[in-house]
């Protein structure tokens, strides 16, 4: 048998700190009530340090103590010193696997890894780790051997940049009228949310997959984040299919796919060809499908 | 095979609708000041209605069609935004079937099925042909 251990990415450490977050609130909190109440502010107190310091030490010994064992199928976590847990996760039985991956993701170089247990939403009964990109590789090849990773998607390049086109007629109309109805703000907010739609757009243009088989495999974005999701056909819950007027015209779509389970997120993926995706949906549920 | 929603089905929903906005603009009467705004409001939220009453609802009434392939159940609807969904019949959790006095009368049923995540409502059907769509997805699922 395969047997592969891995640490979490290091990141996960500010993940692990965010429980403790009253005790990086407390003190901005206490700042303030004192600047309202005595006009006096004491920057930083002892008692704040200390426990700042402690919860770094906690989430750190919290990182440093969990390892992740990857025998083939089957996934034993192991976590804590002195209060020692083992739980043992069979991918098999999982309803879906999600990889997320943000821009602080791709800076240092990590992925979030989410398999949903077909119990609740809960972090307890799920499990949520972040891994350095490389691991998650080895990991899936050790114990993922039927997941394909999609294809790319034909995708609409004029598809991508209707919201942003429709915001920079916005902008032309705001600059022609700057000197009577808008301010340089007001155009320069319209200018940063342009810039933003135009990446999201760009991100969404660049990234969305979509397999259909006995596995089902699919790469989707929400905002700036890449997701994964992985499951098999029969784990599948719902398919939904949206075409708003601007996806008719180019004979795009947006598909989203829900796994059979309550705590089920959902992935979507944007402006993918209609004819194709129908077609592989068609193929791998045997269905007659005319859009 | 492939059901679609009868006639009865989009004048049980205009009527419904145009009842909710009549309501809505005389509790505005009720209680706003009559003014020139009141007034622009009340003929603002009319002519939503009126859009709503005799074009969209015909639209989507005539748009909804529930097909059945092999094991999968899909559901296509929509008017602006069009939409298709794919079930597989063994997902469905539960399948429930509703009545109204309102809808007795009109020898419709309204089916609800629960899925992954959520409901989804298929409006107003005739009652022998809820009973067949119910009965052709219960024979998928015990199949």
């Amino acid at each position: 048998m395969n047997n592969t251990v891995i640490r979490p990415h290091p990141l996960t450490i500010f993940y692990l700190m965010r429980s403790y977050w009253l005790v990086f609130v407390a003190p901005p909190i206490r700042m303030l009530l004192q600047y309202i109440f005595i006009k006096e502010v004491q920057i930083i107190l002892l008692s704040e340090t200390v426990a700042v310091a402690i919860t770094l030490l906690l989430a750190f010994f919290r990182w440093f103590f969990t390892k992740i064992e990857v025998f083939n199928d089957i996934w034993v976590i192991k976590k804590g010193l002195f209060i020692k847990s083992r739980s043992i996760i069979r991918l098999s039985n999982a309803s879906g696997i999600y990889v997320k991956r943000g821009s602080i993701d791709v800076i240092f170089k990590s992925a979030s890894i989410f398999i949903n247990t077909q119990t609740d939403n809960t972090e307890q009964n799920n499990l949520k780790i972040k891994f350095k990109t490389g691991d998650l590789e080895k990991i899936f090849n050790n114990s993922c051997t039927e997941i394909v990773y999609p294809v790319r998607t034909r995708r609409n390049f004029c598809r991508f940049f209707v919201i942003p086109l429709w915001i920079a007629f916005l902008m032309i109309f705001c600059l022609l009228t700057a000197f009577i109805y808008f301010k340089t703000v007001q155009i320069l907010i319209i200018l940063v949310i342009n810039m933003y739609f135009t990446a999201v757009c760009y991100h969404n243009y660049k990234n969305g997959g979509l397999y259909f088989d006995n596995n089902i495999s699919v790469i989707g974005s929400r905002g700036l984040l890449l997701y994964n999701f992985y499951c098999k056909k029969e784990k599948i819950g719902a398919i939904k299919i949206y075409q708003t007027p601007a996806d008719r015209k180019f004979k795009t779509c947006k598909i989203k796919l829900f796994e059979y389970s309550e705590g089920a997120k959902g992935i979507k993926v944007r402006n993918a060809d209609l004819n194709d995706t129908v077609a592989k949906i068609n193929k791998a549920f045997n269905l007659n499908l005319n859009v | 095979m492939t059901f679609i929603l009868p006639k009865k089905t989009r004048v049980l929903w205009q009527l419904r609708i145009a009842v909710a906005f009549i309501f809505v603009c005389v509790i505005i009467f009720a209680i706003v000041p009559l003014n020139l705004w009141a007034l622009l409001l009340v003929w603002f939220i009319a002519a939503f209605g009126l859009f709503v009453v005799f074009f969209y609802v015909p639209v989507f009434i005539k748009n909804y069609k529930i097909m059945i392939y092999n094991d999968c159940l899909c559901i296509y609807k929509g008017v602006f935004i069009k939409s298709l969904i794919v079930l597989p019949c063994v997902r469905l959790v539960i399948v429930k079937r509703l009545v109204t006095p309102i809808t007795s009368l009109f020898k419709l049923h309204l089916v609800l099925l629960k899925v992954a995540r959520g409901w989804i409502f298929i409006p107003e059907l005739d009652s022998n042909v809820s009973e067949r769509l119910l009965s052709i997805i219960q024979g998928e699922i015990y199949e």
